[in-house]
């Protein structure tokens, strides 16, 4: 039971195309998987239409434009739809989000218990990352000087603040510490726009992990 | 529901889209049936304008705006057959079609390189049979209903009205006999309402 979803700011944003490719991803990897959102969506997306096109224009000229779209015989640049992007895990193998699928994803990168890889995104300031945590492992208790976002993929993880499932879509900025511990492994998606700040003493021995993570 | 198709032929200058929900189906219908040039012609007219106009405040020029235009009843034309009334307004998926469009554009006008992914981010009517093998679509049907349900008798009534018996919200004062400015507030109400929910 998904008990964690994006405000519907967020997904209204979302609906109209005004997030960054980072959290536009991780809110449609979301929404794939979480039929109360779809719903929502499927309602903002009515209204969004309705916002466009409810009022009557003057009739702009377009010369021949609609016999020329008729007319034109040349092959659509049909689009090679991508394949689902599998990956693998301790259980089973895993299959990412469709919102990935275009994406390109890069090498594993692995300290511990924890591995990440990059989905690269192109973009200056946001990172994402899919982060898979082996049983037992867990990150050290840091917080964030932006926002980090996120999303469970498979399995489940802990924190201070509760228990989080597959499908959760977990945002947390500075005013949130936490320390998240998986106890039979997870794989989720994560967006930050800045790195992460460790709050236990040994912050500098644990830069490497900052790293991997941001 | 609705089911008399009007097959009018003049224009819809003063229709709003709810209203004309009927009639843009029946032409989607036929363009997608029978390449009916003069359903997608009347369709053109109907949408070009608004779709430049949307397009004209995300785009700084006027050809980009009209490459808006041209990609999206492009679009229409060839994939008609994908739209199904079913699923939802007319208006939702030429909407969904132009917004997949222009963020495919912004995105390449950033940079050459970058691959389209509107359609991995907001998939359109496609048959998702590998999706529906791993997520119940049972569960996602009944869940409006079931959202429905929960709000007041009166904004289930103007919803209902509205999305499921595709009436505009001046037919649905008459049909309920009350006035205008009470159904634009149920329905007001009962959206924040659903919005909440979850």
């Amino acid at each position: 039971m998904i008990k964690k979803h994006p405000k519907a700011e967020l997904l209204n944003a979302f609906v109209n195309a005004d997030l960054p490719l980072g959290l536009s991803l991780i809110v449609a990897a979301h929404v794939e998987m979480c039929p109360n959102c779809r719903t929502k969506v499927d309602l903002m997306t009515d209204f969004a239409a309705l916002r466009a096109f409810h009022q009557n224009e003057e009739q702009t000229q377009f010369g021949d434009m609609a016999n020329q779209i008729m007319n034109d015989t040349s092959a659509s640049a049909e689009r090679i739809k991508p394949e689902p992007k599998i990956i693998a895990t301790q259980q089973a193998d895993l299959q990412l989000p469709r919102a990935l699928r275009s994406l390109p994803i890069n090498d594993w990168f692995r300290l511990g218990k924890v591995s990440r890889a990059t989905v690269d995104i192109n973009e200056d300031n946001i990172h994402c990352h899919i982060l898979k945590i082996d049983a037992g492992g867990e990150v050290p208790a840091h917080t964030h000087k932006g926002y980090e976002v996120t999303l469970l993929l498979d399995g489940y993880f802990e924190d201070e603040m509760g228990r989080y499932e597959r499908g959760d879509f977990i945002w947390l900025d500075a005013e949130h510490t936490h320390k998240p511990v998986s106890v039979d492994g997870c794989v989720c998606l994560t967006v930050a726009n800045d790195a992460l700040h460790f709050t236990q003493g040994m912050s500098r021995l644990l830069n490497p992990i900052g790293k991997l993570i941001y | 529901m609705a089911t008399k198709a009007q097959h009018s032929t003049k224009r819809t200058a003063n229709l709003t889209p709810s209203q004309d929900n009927e009639k843009l189906c029946t032409w989607l219908e036929q363009i997608a049936a029978t390449k009916d040039r003069q359903a997608f012609t009347q369709l053109f007219d109907w949408f070009a304008p608004k779709i430049k106009r949307v397009a004209a405040r995300q785009f700084s020029n006027d050809a980009q705006a009209l490459e808006v235009v041209q990609e999206t009843m492009t679009h229409i034309w060839r994939k008609a057959h994908l739209f199904h009334r079913d699923k939802g307004a007319a208006t939702t998926w030429v909407y969904t079609v132009m917004r997949n469009v222009s963020y495919d554009m912004l995105r390449k006008m950033k940079n050459q390189r970058e691959m389209p992914v509107s359609q991995d981010l907001w998939p359109m009517n496609e048959p998702a049979v590998e999706e529906s093998d791993i997520y119940s679509d049972h569960l996602e049907q009944s869940n409006l209903s079931d959202m429905i349900k929960t709000l007041p008798a009166a904004q289930q009534q103007v919803v209902r009205g509205v999305y499921f018996q595709d009436m505009s919200q001046e037919q649905l004062a008459v049909h309920l006999n009350i006035p205008l400015g009470t159904v634009k507030s149920r329905l007001r109400l009962a959206l924040n309402k659903l919005r909440q929910q979850v």
